[in-house]
């Protein structure tokens, strides 16, 4: 710091009134033992910033939602969920009754033969709300497989399930439950 | 201040703080020598001591994070000045912008809120030199502010504002003048 400049004889000659006024005890205070405290509870809080003690984060319902929709995608499911749409596709194409301007179910068969099962997999995904479920359900039991044997069980019993869905619910707020209704 | 703070080296506290072991002790010597004048230059600009602890907090954390940034072009003591009125002004500005009202911010609300400052004992002088300040430009505010509660000479204060020393003295000069006509045209009992 350098020597102080004159400000003493710079006041008196801008302003004596002001020079008086400095002379007197400074108005503002603090807390007592105010700055005897600072240092320590500086301290403490740099320790604290730079170890922060993170509360155990909980999932969401949305995280647990997706997780679930993840586990459908693994491999063996995905390889088991690819042969039901192939089978539902085929039923439905062999269910449904033929139209003189349509394609005979024979002729459909042999064009489904050409596509394959990813390609099958993607179309029923992207028009899944096109089927109705009756005939979903129909077209898997005419097909003569049986579903458990070929999907891996999901380890879900509808107790649960249920139990899921209520925790889900408890902890969406509201504007969740307007988006969802 | 005390005469022994004023004798601790600011070589000592920078040579400390860059010191990953030492950082602490560094710091800590750093406020017993600072502390308290960074303190009353907040205070002064901000005005309640609640808001002067928040922001003194909050820079001093910033300088003891940054303190490797300084390279020791400036004095450590304008440099530490520096973020200090950086700091108040920011938090100024934020304090601006959440005011419901423009009149939470003239010269007579001031006044009130100094009356009823369980942290403010002055009289109705200091009062209105109080009012006064606060109805300067924002950079004659901080060159009065600076010369006249924290005795910055001009040399130091160029270097911390970027601003020339005759620029400075012209700065002061208008604002003790301002601040002189508010309080002889102010009724006081």
């Amino acid at each position: 710091m350098r020597k102080q400049d004159d400000l003493k004889q710079e006041l008196e000659e801008l302003s004596p009134l002001l020079h008086k006024l400095k002379a007197q005890e400074n108005p503002f205070k603090t807390p007592e033992g105010y700055f005897a405290s600072l240092p320590d509870e500086l301290i403490a809080r740099l320790r604290t910033e730079a170890h922060p003690v993170s509360a155990p984060v909980r999932p969401t319902w949305t995280d647990r939602l997706l997780e679930f929709l993840e586990s459908l995608m693994q491999p063996r499911l995905a390889v088991g969920l690819a042969t039901v749409a192939i089978l539902v596709v085929t039923g439905l194409l062999l269910l449904r009754p033929e139209t003189g301007n349509e394609a005979t179910a024979s002729e459909q068969l042999a064009m489904l033969s050409d596509l394959s099962a990813e390609e099958v997999n993607d179309y029923v995904t992207e028009n899944i709300e096109a089927f109705e479920e009756e005939e979903l359900r129909v077209a898997v039991a005419e097909s003569g497989i049986e579903v458990e044997q070929t999907l891996p069980a999901i380890d879900l019993d509808s107790e649960a399930i249920e139990e899921y869905m209520e925790e889900a619910i408890q902890e969406m707020d509201e504007e969740d439950l307007e988006t969802l209704f | 201040m005390q005469v022994a703070d004023q004798l601790i080296q600011d070589e000592q506290i920078l040579m400390w703080m860059k010191d990953d072991r030492q950082s602490e002790r560094g710091f800590r010597l750093l406020l017993q020598k600072y502390q308290e004048r960074l303190y009353w230059h907040i205070r002064r600009m901000v005005t309640e001591h609640e808001d002067a602890n928040d922001v003194l907090q909050n820079c001093l954390i910033k300088i003891f994070r940054n303190i490797r940034q300084f390279e020791g072009k400036s004095q450590l003591y304008t440099w530490l000045y520096r973020i200090a009125t950086n700091e108040a002004i920011s938090f100024l500005a934020q304090k601006k912008r959440q005011q419901v009202s423009s009149l939470d911010n003239d010269e007579s609300h001031l006044a009130n809120k100094l009356r009823a400052d369980a942290y403010f004992d002055g009289n109705e002088v200091q009062v209105h030199l109080q009012a006064a300040i606060k109805g300067l430009p924002e950079k004659q505010k901080l060159v009065f502010q600076l010369r006249y509660f924290d005795e910055m000479n001009y040399q130091d204060m160029s270097e911390m504002l970027g601003t020339s020393v005759g620029a400075l003295k012209a700065s002061f000069h208008h604002a003790v003048k301002k601040v002189e006509t508010y309080l002889s045209g102010v009724q006081i009992d």
